[in-house]
């Protein structure tokens, strides 16, 4: 598991990302091409692409091959395990 | 021993089907837009969760995940809730996927190992014929509704159909019919200026059914059966009529016909 200083960077370095990170969140049975994704945010596929990476190092989001694609979908326990982590973070902030 | 039948928990629906769909079977339901395909097809999976101890899958293409979980919740089943006790998965995805596999492994296969479904409700079929050209679609069409079958799935397959507005010539322009061991239509019904739902079943391989068509309202417990439209005829040709009904008092009072 990284560390809180590492994930924060990685997670929240830019609008995409967060972006697709709500999308995931709101809808976690997405499973679905970087192509398809950048379109259901409304984004450009490069953009997507390079920020899928971020997301997919941390293992929220893991990607597989299926045919002649790759398809994206949400890790639920290591999101879960990540969003633990965040949360004993913001709330040591406050001790 | 398992119900050779999966029912759908809609009491009225179930004797309809003499107890419900076939189990394993691939029922297609069609409809035009609004007539409550998406509803119906919700309340088969969430009442074979909390009735019959069946999980399930419900595929969307059209409409992501949050919007069927809002939607959902007015009629009070708790999707969230379902997917984090493992019963439930809603995935969405491109139509064109369904048709991928690699090495073998087929989209569904990691939701199938998750929760262990017995019901699919695919929402809706009708959006691969975007991705397939006409002249392979009901070959790709077979190759998935046997992909169901052989994980032993009782699936219910949305489809579009604009046809069913007006007169019904087709359900499908595609053939897509004679894949399928089921089919159940959701048609709009113009009657005295009122519009009406109405639902029939076309086919039901292997099982007597009822032949009549029924109307029903989505309320804010789902979907409701009410009477067979047993008054009128030419319901299916869009140009439904009163069936007159006159007692012989009635031709002897008029005098259209003689006392014997």
């Amino acid at each position: 598991m990284p560390e809180v200083e590492d994930l924060m960077p990685k997670l929240l370095s830019s609008e995409i990302k967060a972006e697709i990170l709500i999308l995931y969140h709101m809808n976690p049975g997405l499973i679905d091409t970087p192509e398809a994704l950048a379109r259901r945010i409304g984004r450009g596929q490069v953009e997507v692409t390079k920020d899928l990476e971020d997301l997919l190092i941390l293992g929220i989001l893991r990607k597989k091959p299926l045919g002649s694609n790759e398809v994206v979908f949400l890790d639920r326990d290591r999101d879960r395990d990540i969003q633990k982590l965040l949360k004993a973070h913001i709330e040591s902030l406050g001790d | 021993m398992m119900d050779d039948r999966a029912k759908t928990g809609i009491t009225e629906l179930d004797n309809m089907l003499r107890g419900g769909f076939m189990r394993g079977d691939a029922v297609l339901l069609a409809g035009s837009a609004g007539m409550g395909k998406t509803t119906l097809g919700l309340e088969y999976i969430i009442n074979g969760i909390t009735k019959y101890r069946e999980n399930g899958l419900y595929v969307t293409f059209e409409q992501l995940p949050s919007q069927i979980y809002r939607d959902s919740a007015n009629f009070g089943w708790q999707l969230k809730k379902m997917e984090e006790e493992d019963t439930l998965r809603v995935i969405c995805t491109s139509p064109n996927l369904l048709l991928e596999a690699s090495d073998g492994e087929h989209l569904f296969d990691s939701f199938i190992d998750e929760v262990h479904p017995k019901r699919i409700v695919v929402d809706s079929l009708s959006h691969l014929a975007m991705f397939v050209p006409q002249n392979e679609l009901r070959k790709e069409m077979y190759k998935f509704v046997m992909y169901l079958k052989t994980k032993h799935l009782s699936s219910l397959l949305l489809w579009e159909s604009p046809g069913l507005m007006g007169q019904v010539q087709s359900i499908t322009e595609e053939g897509i019919s004679f894949l399928v061991d089921a089919i159940l239509i959701l048609k709009p019904v113009e009657i005295e200026s009122s519009m009406r739902k109405a639902l029939g079943i076309l086919k039901l391989r292997g099982s007597d059914h009822d032949k009549r068509l029924t109307e029903y309202e989505i309320t804010s417990e789902g979907f409701k059966l009410r009477k067979p439209f047993v008054e009128y005829e030419g319901i299916m040709s869009g140009s439904p009529r009163k069936i007159l009904r006159v007692s012989e008092a009635d031709l002897l009072k008029s005098g259209l016909i003689k006392r014997r």
